[in-house]
């Protein structure tokens, strides 16, 4: 078996990376796949929270490249599902702790056990984008629709193409429909026509979110939840499905979507 | 020996091989055999690997003055080639063959040609003109050693920031968004951008 590994980044903070990994390994995970999600941000672990692990934790990724533990050790089993794992990162140090080529070795490994390897990666361009890149077959680069989010996604790209990873895909993350149509909201087109690389999913802005994100349940399994379905489909359509992007409007009256479609 | 015509006269492209005395022999003999055609002519001898001396310079000249024809010698560069380059053509251009993203900056001697867009927070630095075959969103520095003549042409023209040689220009605030491709050049005292 040899699996892909997939890091997930973004350059600018808080735009939801660490959300993007949990939903995205818990969705491949529904589908049966065997999953390891890798927290790459030592010192501000959090995907450990978010997937509901945290007292869990014994082992590290530091602990892991420093051969203090085996592998096998420092995998987390996932409370729901037998074939999704986590290794977190170290919260008492710091990134330089780790080096690229101690990821690239760890990715090497666990490319044999798993189908997916969704890495963590921290904000910013320093060693942890470095670390978090460096064992990695495919990028997403995820984004909000606000021109400081879009300028550091550009960076990030130029910089993964610097490493050899020339493809990244966009996840544009919580986009707010309505803000959109006043055109207080950049929109997908605005987004694509400046960072022009194929597009992964748009997730709508969801307070879901916010409560399974608190609760340690990601909302990809919640079939209620609209960033749970924008979710399921970024799996299907990383598993090489072929799903459209899904109407971010579909609350209008009946007369707005007519004047949509005489193009008013 | 052979003789080309082009625009401005005829030149004379001498064979590799063959000493002074030949080469002199031979041009007198074709002069003499043609004097009506070659007077008044003007005439380029290409000498490619001959070098001749100052003496042998003077006889030629002379040989050519018998015959009404203005000589020079051009040792190095065929006409053709001089032609181009006194339009200015054989300035060395980089080809960028991607899009230049956030914090990514060319700096050449040169022209550059962009095929893609410039993005906000790239910069392209050249002493010649610029061509981006795409948007430019961010810093362009065109005749950066001090040319004022020359030009930023883009197809989607929205710049942070424009220069020229040392004149600097940003786009007014709630500028229109134009659709078509424009250039950059210097008007007077200032950056003027318009339609291309």
């Amino acid at each position: 078996m040899s699996g892909k590994s997939i890091v997930v980044t973004s350059g600018k903070g808080g735009v939801g990376k660490t959300t993007t990994v949990a939903n995205i390994g818990t969705g491949l995970a529904l589908r049966g796949k065997r999953v390891v999600l890798l927290d790459a941000d030592i010192g501000l672990r959090n995907l450990d929270v978010v997937m509901g692990l945290e007292n869990r934790i014994v082992f590290d990724l530091v602990a892991v490249c420093e051969k203090k533990c085996k592998i096998r050790q420092a995998l987390i089993k996932d409370k729901r599902f037998e074939n999704l794992y986590l290794i977190p990162a170290a919260q008492t140090r710091e990134k330089d702790a780790v080096t690229p080529a101690q990821m690239k070795e760890l990715c090497d490994e666990l490319r044999k056990e798993f189908d997916y390897i969704i890495i963590d990666c921290p904000a910013g361009i320093e060693q942890g984008f470095k670390n978090a890149v460096a064992g990695a077959d495919e990028a997403i680069v995820v984004t909000t629709p606000e021109v400081s989010a879009v300028r550091d996604a550009d960076r990030i790209i130029g910089l993964l193409q610097a490493n050899e990873l020339y493809e990244p895909r966009l996840v544009i993350n919580r986009i707010r429909p309505e803000m959109v149509r006043k055109g207080d909201m950049m929109d997908i087109e605005d987004v694509n026509d400046i960072l022009a690389i194929s597009l992964l999913g748009v997730i709508p802005d969801d307070e879901m979110i916010i409560i399974s994100t608190n609760k340690g349940e990601p909302a990809v399994m919640d079939k209620n939840s609209r960033a749970g379905e924008a979710y399921r489909n970024v799996v299907a359509r990383l598993e090489g499905e072929d799903v459209p992007i899904m109407s971010l409007d579909n609350n209008h009256s009946v007369f707005q979507r007519i004047k949509r479609w005489i193009g008013m | 020996m052979v003789f080309k015509g082009f625009k401005h006269g005829l030149t004379l492209l001498l064979p590799e091989e063959g000493d002074f005395s030949w080469i002199y022999n031979e041009l007198k003999r074709r002069l003499d055999e043609a004097s009506d055609f070659f007077r008044g002519a003007s005439l380029t001898v290409v000498t490619k690997e001959h070098r001749f001396t100052t003496e042998e310079r003077r006889l030629l000249e002379a040989l050519c003055a018998d015959h009404e024809v203005r000589m020079r010698l051009d040792s190095d560069q065929s006409p053709m080639l001089e032609e181009v380059k006194e339009k200015q053509a054989f300035v060395p251009t980089l080809m960028v063959k991607r899009t230049l993203r956030g914090g990514q900056r060319v700096e050449f001697e040169g022209n550059v040609v962009v095929k893609g867009d410039v993005n906000a927070g790239a910069e392209v630095l050249a002493t010649g003109d610029i061509i981006i075959l795409g948007a430019l969103r961010g810093i362009a520095h065109a005749g950066a050693a001090g040319d004022t003549s020359a030009e930023v042409i883009a197809f989607d023209f929205h710049p942070v920031q424009l220069r020229i040689a040392g004149f600097i220009a940003r786009p007014p605030e709630n500028a229109p968004r134009s659709r078509h491709p424009e250039v950059a050049r210097v008007r007077g005292e200032a950056i003027v951008v318009e339609k291309y």
